[in-house]
């Protein structure tokens, strides 16, 4: 019940701010994210990379990203603090763009890969074993309507809705990529989509580039970043409200 | 609200903390990766931290508003590691090295077994084995922002969607018992399913058909013939583990009837107990002076060579006096009429709709 309370109070403050910004029940006043055109011969898997030559000399565009209210009494308090985020987008020749997206996090939060007793001797009869069960991993999303195609008005911030579904690509540090889909708050499903991307850390931060599919001019996009550290984890997280691609 | 609910009693006066319940279930249900840690059913000493170290007291479950209270998730040190011996270099690679764990271990799920406490030079420890409680008003369930964890219609057992289930771990911190696990292979959260294929088989659970001391009764909960409606809701022997956490768990337990310290025999072990009471009634809540006190005179009775109901399920020498199964319920929920016992449908203990007897 009180997740109910809480996330109908998270609602009309999203939609507060919404209105205020008025991005998204409306496409007024929406922030472009600059997209280059890349050269043809360039695939996805090639700029991929984010060390790619072709992310140079594109404009990155600063992400403005706030918190998502705390879903129980005993989640972390906001600090305050935001990560630096900026987003570069590259559309491919055949009309695909690809998001390079930077943040900044002084603690990288990797899911470990779970290995077996090596120090005890016989790794092959060990089992896999459980270790960072109070740790969760950074983590960042980029959100696309299903329908790609400028939008008069824009699906929910949260999760898309019933009548305007999302795609997601997300990235988690020590588990990679998926494209997952849904249609509102809670129905989060995997899909057979094979993802296209690359992470890489540096000393500021991460940065992610991830192929998010055929999106022609004006298409929306939004992202979302998690910080392992401060127990983000599902709803809990830093997001931005809605860019369109150009 | 589930039709039937399954549930559990332990008498606590009979477990010889031999942990073969746990045992049972650990072959049975976490024998697979990532499971190593994992103690779906264990036996604790208490006065004691238990596993995870201290969940008693770290929180979880509703407030009287009915909100929710998680807890700070478990560390792995409240865990501890889980252990490996070198058994086959010692015995069988010949390097005649002592069976050593691989690790100095610090903490583990049978940490302080038999320690115990000590006030006024009184010595004293009980058993309790634990497991999920299926509870009536689940924290994790509703802790769930996925919707992974779901409550059976046709018999009240709690069970986790591990294709939904994105390992969040919003139930752990949720679950007043702390009986939830967090897989790092999987990914996912796991627990105990209160061996339901078997149920559906009509089979009992593992750990209560395993037990040696026979402290184990299984049955539907508004099966009025079964042995769990008969010592929960007829004679009201059995208690719920942390009642104050309102979550209404579908586990009982019989509290512990030591005989007292001094005095006569037939003397109450309310007027001169051996293990605090005051302990007790933080564990099971303030019914367990009731309790000690109904039980000790169903033995004063059947000593006087009257008949006890009471003592004749709680002897329990016969499984078919623990146990009562009906793996025909899934049918029956389904409106198919098998012929079995009338049930009586739940109702929410404390809500006036129970089925109580008196």
């Amino acid at each position: 019940m009180k997740l109910i309370r809480i996330t109908g109070a998270a609602a009309i403050l999203l939609g507060i701010i919404c209105v205020v910004r008025g991005d998204t029940t409306t496409t007024a006043g929406v922030k472009p994210l600059v997209t280059a055109s890349l050269p043809a011969g360039i695939a996805a898997t090639d700029v991929a990379n984010p060390a790619h030559a072709a992310w140079e000399d594109i404009e990155a565009t600063p992400i403005h990203v706030n918190r998502t209210p705390p879903l129980y009494s005993d989640d972390k308090n906001d600090d305050g603090e935001r990560p630096t985020v900026t987003a570069k987008a590259g559309r491919l020749a055949d009309g695909q763009v690809v998001v390079l997206i930077h943040w900044t996090d002084a603690d990288a939060n990797i899911a470990p890969d779970p290995k077996a007793y090596a120090d005890a001797g016989e790794e092959h009869v060990y089992q896999e074993h459980s270790e960072s069960v109070d740790e969760f991993a950074d983590a960042a999303c980029a959100m696309v309507p299903r329908e790609r195609a400028p939008h008069r008005s824009y699906p929910s911030i949260m999760m898309g809705d019933g009548t305007d579904p999302v795609d997601l690509y997300f990235w988690q540090a020590g588990v990679g990529f998926a494209v997952l889909k849904a249609a509102g708050m809670a129905t989060v499903e995997s899909t057979d989509t094979d993802p296209v991307g690359k992470a890489a850390r540096d000393a500021d931060g991460w940065t992610c580039v991830m192929l998010i599919g055929d999106a022609p001019p004006q298409t929306p996009v939004c992202f979302g970043v998690w910080d392992g550290a401060k127990e983000h984890r599902d709803g809990l997280k830093f997001f931005s409200l809605w860019y369109e691609v150009q | 609200m589930a039709k039937n609910q399954y549930a559990m009693v332990l008498d606590l006066n009979k477990c010889i903390g031999c942990h073969t319940c746990t045992l049972g279930c650990k072959k049975q249900w976490t024998d697979e990766d990532g499971m190593t840690y994992m103690y779906w059913n264990n036996v604790e000493t208490h006065p004691g931290e238990g596993y995870p170290r201290n969940w008693h007291t770290t929180g979880g479950g509703f407030s009287a508003k009915r909100h929710l209270t998680p807890s700070p998730l478990p560390s792995k040190e409240d865990y501890g590691d889980a252990l490996e011996y070198d058994y086959g270099q010692r015995l069988y690679g010949g390097k005649k090295k002592p069976v050593m764990p691989h690790r100095l271990p610090k903490y583990g799920p049978n940490w302080d077994e038999d320690v115990g406490g000590e006030d006024n030079e009184n010595p004293h420890y009980q058993y309790i084995p634990r497991l999920c409680n299926h509870c009536t008003h689940p924290a994790c369930l509703e802790a769930c922002p996925r919707k992974a964890i779901y409550k059976r219609e046709e018999d009240g057992i709690v069970l986790i969607d591990q294709e939904r289930c994105r390992g969040y771990r919003h139930c752990i911190k949720a679950c007043p018992y702390k009986k939830i696990y967090f897989n790092e292979v999987t990914r996912t959260s796991q627990k105990c399913v209160f061996c339901y294929p078997r149920l559906e088989q009509g089979r009992v659970n593992a750990c209560a058909g395993q037990c040696p001391g026979r402290i184990r009764f299984v049955g539907l909960l508004n099966d009025r013939e079964g042995p769990v409606h008969k010592l929960v809701r007829k004679h009201h022997v059995a208690l719920p583990l942390l009642p104050d956490k309102g979550t209404h768990p579908n586990v009982f337990y019989v509290p512990p009837i030591n005989p007292p310290k001094r005095g006569q025999p037939g003397d109450s072990t309310l007027e001169d107990p051996r293990f605090p009471i005051e302990y007790l009634e933080r564990m099971f809540g303030p019914e367990v002076k009731r309790v000690i006190k109904l039980v000790e005179d169903e033995l004063r009775r059947a000593q006087a060579g009257e008949t006890s109901e009471v003592l004749q399920l709680l002897i329990g020498r016969d499984s078919d006096v623990r146990f009562r199964l009906r793996p025909d319920i899934a049918t029956e929920a389904a409106g198919a009429n098998t012929g079995g016992p009338e049930l009586t449908l739940l109702g929410t203990p404390g809500d006036g709709t129970e089925t109580a007897e008196s």
